[in-house]
Order: structure tokens, then C-alpha cells, then sequence
């Protein structure tokens, strides 16, 4: 895959992420959260907020999206990713890092494209051309649909999202959307595999 | 003179029959008929034998000396006339006069005409757009007229060639120049032709002829020699440069001494004193700004801290929510990879080349 090909996922999976960090965004006023909180908590808080403004502004940054995405992901997935973790830590020292080599070794597209969860994460690479260019009102909506889909789905998806020519692309994607969702997987079907 | 008139074209009022040696041409309203060169000129010219005495140096010098004494007169007036203005029209012809001699003696005798009049109209003092050439009535009608057919006209008035000469001294064809002259020609406001303004011009032309002075000639010659002319309107350009010069180096002088002195006073006139020491008598004074004010209105850090922009984060961090979140994107590669392993499929490289085999993995389907 070109260079140039892997530079066109940054800014997809960055608009993904931020729209399904909008919505994560909690709704209610910060001085009711605030005033909850117990003296202790509130002791840590002021810690965490000096720490976290001692940071550079480029990890704050990085952080920030973290969380964000780590926020905009189904329990479920949480879930997952909670018990990897933990299986992670279990391994030895010398396996741990061989994966998380294996990890940093990944292009930063792909790295990037995994903030979207373990679902769609590992057919990001596959998926990313049909979601370059998305109105911003249909991000979070396409996202669902997305975690919504089986494997076999959401691969065939990704055959014709590598099928499809760019100025096709909304019109496929507008298709699937028009489907009801039971039908999805049936429709992508069909249309990889006539 | 009389050589002159007797070897170059002749303009006179004769008979329509003319003689043997006249080249027919058609006579014009005026009832003015034209005597070429070649049919006047050339009995005169030439030696008993019938030859043209051009082998003969002392008489080719003779008949190009009458050539252009009988042609100056005439190429003054055309130079005028054609070109708008009398001292660029002597130049001009001074010029041609000057450089058809230097040639005249490569050319065959009965060119020179053509040739002469063709040298003349190339001047490019004559190229110049069409002026007012002259005020008076019956000339007023080669004002309107555009260069080309002004000169088609002209070489008829005024040099007094024939049809075909002039059409070769144009270097159009006869037909051509035909048209050319008729279209020049006045016209009354019905369109037809005006015999009487034809007239009228035929007549000034002939007038314009005889009334060249000799003092012009004169001059004209001088130009032709490369001899500078001191007579007419150089007396008060000299004149006005003698009076010019007589100023003009007291007056340089003066303001080279003026640049001189200024220059020294900026050494040594008695300007203001520089800026001190402890800049008392600085010319830019500086002044120390007060203290800064207190800000009218503050964010209370209680409300800094509500409006934090990672404030979700920071509770969550703080209460321990956060926990679990570390590095999302590692995490939920991990449970794919873990997944993978305990499939038992073949585990990925361990090195870079992962990056490569993605990329392969994921092109493929194209």
C-alpha cells in the first residue's frame, strides 16, 4: 500500500474520532460533578489538573483523543479490551513487549484507525476509503451501523468499499444506509457476490 | 536652370497634340498636360550618337547635376506637401538629393526618375502620419488625405510623372494607381468629380514650383553637402544658446557651492546637543508606563476548573474511573492479536515488517 494511500486514513479516523467524541461529551454542567465530589476527591482532582497542565500540549492532545475515543466505545468492547489488558499484563515481561513492539512497529494510520475499538478497528484499514468524506451528521450514525454489522458483513463491505470509485462512494454508502438494518448484511451480500 | 527644365519633367501648358517625344498621357480636367522626363529630357541628354552619355564621366556628372537641379525644386514642394512640414521635407530631400548621387551611376539613365522619386518617398521624415500641410483653400483637400493617396496624388501635381512611373515609383500597378488617383482627386459632396478644385490644385502646385526661393535651394544644398546652414531660424537658436551658456555656469557653480556649504554645516553649524548621558536632553524622551492596573473581572479558579476543557477526563482520572483507559488503540489491538494467537494462527512478525504485510493484505482486494 502507498505512502501517500495510509496519510488519507489520519484525517478519516480523526474525523470519527471527534464525532464520536461529541457525543460522549457529558451533558450536564461540570459544577454538579464538581460539587460531588468528596474532599479527597477533590484534593486529587487539584493534583491531576496541576499534573495534567505540567504536560506538553502534544500529549495532552494525544491523551485528550484517547480518552475520547476510549469513551465513544460500546461497554462491550470496553469490556474487551479491560480483559485483554489483563490477559496482556499475565504474559511475561519478554512477550509483553514483543507485542507492543509488534504494535509500535504498525503504520501510524492503522495505529490510529484501532481507537475505533477491536470491531472496527481490525477492518479499518478495509473500510477507511468509504468513510473519507462523510457529512459530519451521518458520522455517528454510520459508526453504529458499522459495530452493528457481522464480520463476513462488514468484510464484504470492505471488498466494495475497495471496489467502488471515489465519486461512487456517497451513493454506496447512502445505499447501505438505506437498508434496513436486518437486511444489511444480506444486501452487502449480494452485492459482492451476485 | 534652363538645362534643367529642358532634361527633367517639364510642367507647361501645351497642346493636347504635343510632339513626337511627349508620352502620351491623358490630359487632366485643368487642361494641364505633362512632359515626362524620359520624353523631354532625353534628346537634350543625348550624345549625337543616340547613346546615354552615362560611359562618359564628365557627362554623366553634367546630367545628373541638371537631373537634380530640375528635380529639387519639385522635391521640395512634395517633400512639404507629403511630410506636413517645410524642414523635414529639406531634409529629406537634402538626404535623397545626397544619396541618389552617390548611386545615380549604377543606375540606368532612364531609372533615375523612378528611382529618385521612390528614394524620396521612403525619407522616413515623410512616413510620418498625415498633417495639416497648409492652410490655404485650394490645398486644404491633401490634408484629408491619407499617406498613400496624398503621395499618389503628388507624384502626379508636383513630380509630374507619368501614369506608369508613378504606379513604378509606388510600386503598384497601373490599375492600381489609377484607382488610387482617382479616389484622391477632389470630389464635390454628390461624389462626382470637381474639375475646378483639381484645377485650383494643379494650380497651386505649379505656383508652390516656381515660388521655392533660391534661398532655399540654397540651403537645401548645403544640407545635401553635409555644409551646417546658418541662415533662417538658426540665428535665434544660437542665439538663445549663447544667452543660455552665459547663465549656466555661474548657476552650476553656485549650487555646487550651495551643496558644498550644506554639507559642511552638517559638520559644523551648531545643532542641537545630543542625547546625554542621563538623557535629560534626549530628543526622545521615554517615561516609564505606571503600574499595570488590576483586571476588572477574573475567572475565580473554581470556575476555571468548571470550565476546564478536559474536565470529564480529569474527574474520571481523579475518582478513578480512568483506570482502565490507558492506550485504547493498543488495547483493542491486543484483543484482536490475543485472539489471533490463541487461534493459533500464524502470529505476525514481530518487527517492522508488519507494517509492510498490512498494507499488502489490504491492496490485495483491488
Amino acid at each position: 500500500m502507498r505512502r501517500a494511500e495510509r496519510r488519507r486514513w489520519l484525517p478519516c479516523a480523526a474525523m470519527l474520532l471527534l464525532a464520536a467524541a461529541a457525543s460522549a461529551q457529558p451533558a450536564g454542567d461540570g459544577a454538579h460533578a464538581l460539587a460531588s465530589l468528596a474532599p479527597a476527591q477533590r484534593e486529587a482532582l487539584q493534583r491531576r489538573v496541576a499534573e495534567w497542565e505540567a504536560l506538553p500540549e502534544a500529549m495532552r492532545r494525544e491523551r485528550r483523543e484517547a480518552w475520547q475515543a476510549w469513551r465513544a466505545l460500546p461497554a462491550d468492547e470496553r469490556d474487551r479490551m479491560r480483559a485483554a489488558r489483563e490477559a496482556w499484563r499475565a504474559l511475561p515481561v519478554a512477550e509483553q513487549q514483543a507485542l507492543r513492539t509488534r504494535f509500535d512497529a504498525l503504520d501510524a494510520g492503522i495505529r490510529r484507525g484501532w481507537l475505533l475499538g477491536p470491531v472496527l478497528g481490525a477492518d479499518w484499514p478495509r473500510l477507511h476509503a468509504l468513510f473519507a468524506q462523510v457529512p459530519p451528521d451521518e458520522r455517528e450514525a454510520l459508526l453504529e451501523a458499522l459495530r452493528a454489522l457481522p464480520p463476513q458483513a462488514r468484510a464484504d463491505l470492505g471488498v466494495l468499499a475497495q471496489r467502488t470509485p471515489p465519486q461512487d462512494r456517497d451513493a454506496l454508502r447512502n445505499e447501505l444506509m438505506s437498508q434496513p438494518q436486518a437486511q444489511r448484511a444480506d444486501w452487502l451480500r449480494r452485492r459482492v457476490a451476485p | 536652370m534652363t538645362v534643367s527644365r529642358c532634361v527633367c519633367t517639364t510642367l507647361a501648358r501645351k497642346s493636347r497634340g504635343g510632339t513626337t517625344n511627349e508620352t502620351p498621357v491623358k490630359p487632366l480636367p485643368g487642361g494641364v498636360a505633362h512632359v515626362s522626363w524620359r520624353a523631354s529630357g532625353r534628346p537634350r541628354a543625348r550624345k549625337p550618337d543616340g547613346r546615354p552619355p552615362l560611359n562618359d564621366p564628365a557627362a554623366a556628372h553634367a546630367a545628373l547635376t541638371a537631373f537634380l537641379r530640375g528635380v529639387e525644386r519639385r522635391g521640395a514642394v512634395f517633400a512639404q506637401w507629403q511630410g506636413g512640414d517645410e524642414e523635414n521635407g529639406d531634409v529629406a530631400l537634402a538626404a535623397t538629393l545626397r544619396g541618389f548621387r552617390e548611386m545615380a551611376g549604377d543606375i540606368p539613365f532612364a531609372e533615375w526618375p523612378r528611382r529618385f522619386w521612390a528614394m524620396l518617398l521612403a525619407s522616413p521624415s515623410l512616413r510620418v502620419p498625415a498633417r495639416a500641410v497648409t492652410a490655404d483653400d485650394a490645398l486644404g483637400h491633401l490634408a484629408g488625405l491619407g499617406s498613400g493617396p496624398r503621395a499618389a496624388l503628388l507624384l502626379r501635381l508636383v513630380a509630374g510623372l507619368a501614369e506608369s512611373e508613378a504606379a513604378a515609383v509606388l510600386g503598384i500597378a497601373r490599375p492600381t494607381y489609377r484607382l488610387a488617383l482617382q479616389r484622391a482627386l477632389p470630389h464635390r459632396d454628390d461624389g462626382s468629380a470637381d474639375p475646378e478644385a483639381w484645377r485650383a490644385l494643379s494650380n497651386a502646385a505649379q505656383r508652390a514650383v516656381r515660388a521655392v526661393p533660391g534661398e532655399r535651394l540654397e540651403r537645401i544644398a548645403m544640407l545635401r553637402d553635409g555644409v551646417r546652414p546658418r541662415q533662417r531660424q538658426a540665428h535665434p537658436a544660437a542665439a538663445d544658446t549663447g544667452s543660455r551658456r552665459r547663465w549656466l555656469w555661474p548657476a552650476t557653480l553656485v549650487v555646487v557651492a550651495l551643496t558644498a556649504t550644506a554639507l559642511a554645516a552638517t559638520w559644523w553649524w551648531p545643532w542641537p546637543p545630543g542625547p546625554a548621558a542621563d538623557g535629560s536632553t534626549a530628543r526622545i524622551r521615554t517615561e516609564a508606563l505606571p503600574p499595570a492596573s488590576a483586571p476588572a473581572a477574573q475567572f475565580d479558579p473554581a470556575t476555571a476548573l468548571q470550565s476546564h476543557r478536559d474536565l470529564d477526563l480529569l474527574l474520571a482520572q481523579a475518582t478513578g474511573e480512568a483506570e482502565a483507559f490507558e492506550d485504547p488503540a493498543f488495547d483493542a489491538w491486543l484483543v484482536d492479536a490475543l485472539a489471533k494467537g490463541e487461534e493459533g494462527l500464524p502470529a505476525p512478525p514481530e518487527t517492522s515488517d508488519a507494517d509492510d504485510s498490512l498494507p499488502e493484505q489490504f491492496d490485495a482486494p483491488r
